[in-house]
């Protein structure tokens, strides 16, 4: 029903701009998925996401600029460059809380450095210019449009093989090390292993939308990601909703739309974007997904509230 | 005959404090075998040595003919070693249902691709999973209630579902830490039949309990331990009129009281 | 390298080790209170660098007393944020997550406001000090880099005969550490947790004085000394002050000694690597390393 809408914005409101602004709000929907994949469900709060974003970016961008290789193979090896470099956070896997965020925080500082500063593989501080438009086989996708709906297909695809994932086996493991590690530990889940392979998962989501990134934007800078970006895709989930796949996908939009909504208010664009962030912040922490639900409630007023009520963890609508 | 677990001199030092000392118990295939003592004797810290939540300072652990000392707790959860805890574990924001399958979780195989892809052998499995957990549910009488909340749960329904969930995955060993807390006379004899249609079945079960009642009851040898040590062992009988296990509960007074009153 | 140059790097490392220490003594001790990761932490460290030189410009102050209004100002900011915004939000009981997240907004928040009240432009800092060094020997040593050592570790000591020592210092421990049994002796967390916060923000708007004195004052200067403050923190170990401080001094000087051997531009690398390395082998950080040793 929500599909059906953004399938036809780019029809009704065919300017440029507003398409591309939405395309990328698309792309870090999906960055949005896979972090929520970490921190909603498996309880990993993760401020590592940019640097999976830029090795993924840079990977396709490279692949295809200087490699001349296809899109398709090109955003393929995003996925899998940017899964590879997560395993090197497999020892820090076994850091609690805020000592993992920090971990996953130096390693985004790590990573853009290293892009900033690798000239030779990155083109350093001037970038990567003239990234090819993405091609599906023989046709190419040229034009906003079609990038547009080249995201929209992917953001489809990850949001339904993610709602798979959570009530599965590796779901269920998930779940139970977030709520109860020792619980966990004694009915047979290798902690390590499991937080791990969300590692895994969630980068090569990411590495996918960091491909997905350089094609759309054409154009790459290191500074796009830094661990301030990180931090953006945490906000976006945490707005959202933490718990909530729709709800990732609800605060992505708002946290790239809002400013672009407040370029309004000129110089207090960035003030008021801090203060309303303070004011989602106070909604609790079903976010906008439990807004929306609490509302929806309320108008519709069929079932109790105990019934309606989403709880992070269980498969939802 | 071979032991079920061999426990030999394991240790367990928490800085200054030496929480087990120097345990050596066997635990026969079949047994329901009951570990008691006064609090703080190191009874909670044996499960977690046995269960592998910790790793002993020395000594060593066999299960059957393996030298299993050190396994990480989900290896021996694999071997077949499952427990229920003192403060009740629950994965609260799962439901009944799903926190059993958790329980599973080791006979299952299928990872993210197979799930995502939903493969007829991921299909199987999961229907297998559901079919022993809802099993399980049956055993300890909570089947109805299998897609509620676990934190609705009332607390004696709550240790239920713990033990469901150690059991789903037919353990060769199930440790139950203080089952009957909290339970009333009536729910403490349901829970010693349900204990022993376990052990009917062929698990083998080590009992920490402080209801003597729910120990006398169910279990065929008793370990009894103080300030980790092991201070006696043996048949109920024998253990209820142990003057050392009567002075380590009660105190040399209520030694004394009891000497005199059986003089 | 020569015996002055050692001395030089390591009197340089102290300063800025020092001005680390102070603003993760804010984190740390904001941590204990309430849970919280201040990410607004760097921005009192801006405010108290812009409150400094502002008063500057409008009373040619010496460098203590300029030190002091950094300190009152950072506080009494602090203490707004604190009594205005993240109360409402505890009382409201919204989740800790949430809250460190509003720190986020408050942190872009302060930022921008800096922006649009002080401008773009870095300000530069009023001369202060004497500008002939010290002599150790053959090494020159600024009496700036020794005036920031001495106010660093003069803040660091009264920080903690405070905490020992008054009624006030000690209700702060408490509350930190058992918050429910706290409040039953009678403590009134709400104060206990504006005072914190006070404090946090004065050593954070102190450090602003002696960083914006060391290089130069503007509206984002707080959020990079933030980030590798709040890195050495947890080097020492989160939640603990003395971690705080040890980890705030190790991280300056490993950075400024880094820097001769690694190349600059990953200089930064060098203080995470280091955390990454450290929290593997110690996952409590070096306090941790220490308790365990006894």
């Amino acid at each position: 029903m929500v599909l059906v809408l953004f399938i036809l914005v780019p029809i009704v409101y065919p300017q440029e701009y507003v398409v591309h602004v939405l395309g990328l709000a698309i792309i870090f929907a999906i960055a949005s998925l896979a972090l929520q994949l970490l921190l909603g469900f498996a309880g990993l709060l993760s401020i590592g996401q940019a640097a999976f974003l830029g090795i993924g970016a840079y990977t396709s961008a490279i692949l295809t600029t200087t490699y001349k290789l296809p899109f398709e193979l090109a955003f393929l090896a995003a996925g899998l460059s940017a899964g590879i470099a997560s395993l090197t956070l497999v020892p820090i896997t076994r850091l609690r809380g805020v000592y993992l965020a920090v971990a996953t925080l130096g390693f985004t500082i790590i990573i853009h450095l290293v892009l900033l500063n690798e000239e030779w593989l990155t083109g350093g501080p001037f970038g990567i210019l003239n990234i090819p438009w993405p091609s599906l086989g023989p046709w190419r996708l040229r034009g906003e449009t079609s990038i547009y709906y080249l995201c929209l297909a992917i953001l489809v695809a990850t949001f339904i093989a993610l709602r798979r994932l959570i009530p599965s086996r590796f779901g269920r493991a998930l779940q139970a090390i977030m709520l109860d590690e020792d619980a966990a530990r004694a009915s047979g889940i290798d902690l390590t292993y499991y937080k791990s392979q969300a590692f895994v998962v969630a980068a090569v989501i990411t590495g996918f939308a960091g491909s997905l990134f350089a094609h759309h934007s054409q154009y790459l800078n290191p500074n796009d990601f830094t661990f301030w970006k990180s931090i953006e895709i945490l906000l976006m989930v945490a707005v959202g909703g933490i718990g909530s796949f729709a709800g990732a996908v609800t605060g992505a939009f708002v946290v790239t739309l809002l400013p672009e909504f407040l370029r309004a208010a000129d110089e207090y664009r960035m003030v008021i974007f801090g203060a309303m962030l303070i004011v989602f912040m106070g909604l609790g922490h079903r976010g906008l997904a439990g807004l929306f639900s609490a509302v929806a409630v309320r108008v519709l007023q069929r079932r109790p509230l105990a019934e309606q009520a989403p709880a992070p963890g269980l498969s939802r609508q | 005959m071979t032991a079920l677990l061999m426990l030999d001199l394991l240790t367990r030092r928490f800085g200054g404090i030496t929480a087990v000392d120097a345990l050596s118990m066997r635990l026969e295939a079949g047994e329901i075998h009951g570990l008691i003592g006064p609090n703080g004797a190191g009874k909670t810290t044996t499960l977690d040595l046995i269960s592998g939540l910790t790793a002993p300072t020395s000594g060593r652990m066999w299960l059957l003919q393996t030298d299993v000392t050190g396994d990480p707790a989900h290896r021996l959860a694999a071997r077949g070693i499952r427990r229920t805890f003192q403060n009740l574990k629950l994965f609260t924001d799962l439901t009944v249902l799903q926190n059993v399958m958790i329980g599973l979780h080791a006979n299952g195989t299928t990872g993210v691709c197979e799930a995502i892809i939903s493969t007829p052998r991921q299909r199987r499995e999961e229907e297998m999973i559901t079919r022993e957990s809802m099993a399980a549910l049956a055993t300890v009488g909570l089947a109805d209630q299998a897609d509620r909340p676990a934190a609705a749960l009332a607390y004696g329904y709550r240790r239920l579902l713990e033990i469901a969930r150690a059991i789903v995955a037919r353990p060769i060993l199930l440790l139950l830490d203080e089952p009957a807390a909290g339970l009333n006379a009536s729910e403490a004899e349901t829970l010693v039949g349900l204990i022993r249609r376990i052990n009917a079945q062929g698990v083998t079960v080590l009992l920490v309990e402080h209801h003597m009642d729910v120990i006398m009851a169910a279990c065929s040898r008793i370990t009894v331990l103080n300030y980790g040590q092991k201070l006696a062992e043996g048949t109920p009988t024998e253990i209820r009129s142990d003057e050392t296990v009567i002075e380590a509960y009660l105190g040399r007074a209520g030694l004394e009281e009891r000497i005199s009153a059986y003089a | 390298m020569s015996g002055s140059q050692f001395v030089e790097l390591l009197v340089g490392g102290l300063a800025i080790g020092c001005i680390y220490s102070l603003i993760a003594l804010g984190f740390t001790m904001i941590i204990r209170a309430s849970g919280v990761l201040h990410f607004a932490q760097g921005e009192l460290v801006m405010l108290g660098a812009m409150f400094g030189v502002t008063a500057h410009r409008l009373l040619p102050l010496p460098f203590a007393p300029l030190l002091l209004v950094g300190m009152v100002f950072g506080g009494l900011a602090a203490v707004a944020i604190e009594l205005g915004v993240y109360r409402t939000l505890r009382v409201r009981r919204i989740p800790l997550i949430n809250i460190t997240i509003a720190t986020i907004g408050m942190s872009i928040l302060l930022q921008n406001t800096g922006q649009l009240v002080w401008g773009s432009e870095p300000i530069a800092y009023p001369k202060l000090f004497a500008t002939t060094g010290y002599s150790l020997g053959p090494a020159h040593v600024a009496p700036q880099l020794v005036w920031i050592i001495g106010m660093g570790v003069l803040f660091m000591l009264l920080l903690q005969l405070f905490l020992a020592f008054t009624r006030t210092g000690r209700a702060m421990q408490a509350a930190a550490q058992r918050p429910e049994t706290a409040q039953l002796m009678g403590i009134n967390l709400t104060r206990i947790t504006a005072y914190t916060y006070g404090i946090a923000g004065a050593l954070g708007g102190g450090a602003g004085v002696l960083l914006g004195s060391l290089f130069y004052a503007s509206f984002n200067m707080g959020f990079l000394p933030a980030i590798k403050a709040f890195v050495a923190a947890t080097l020492g170990g989160l939640g603990s002050i003395g971690g705080a401080m040890f980890g705030g001094i190790i991280f300056g000087l490993i950075e400024t000694f880094a820097a001769i051997w690694v190349s600059t531009s990953y200089k930064d690398a060098v203080g995470m690597v280091m955390l990454i390395l450290i929290l593997l082998v110690w996952p409590e950080g070096l306090v941790g390393l220490m308790r365990k040793g006894r």
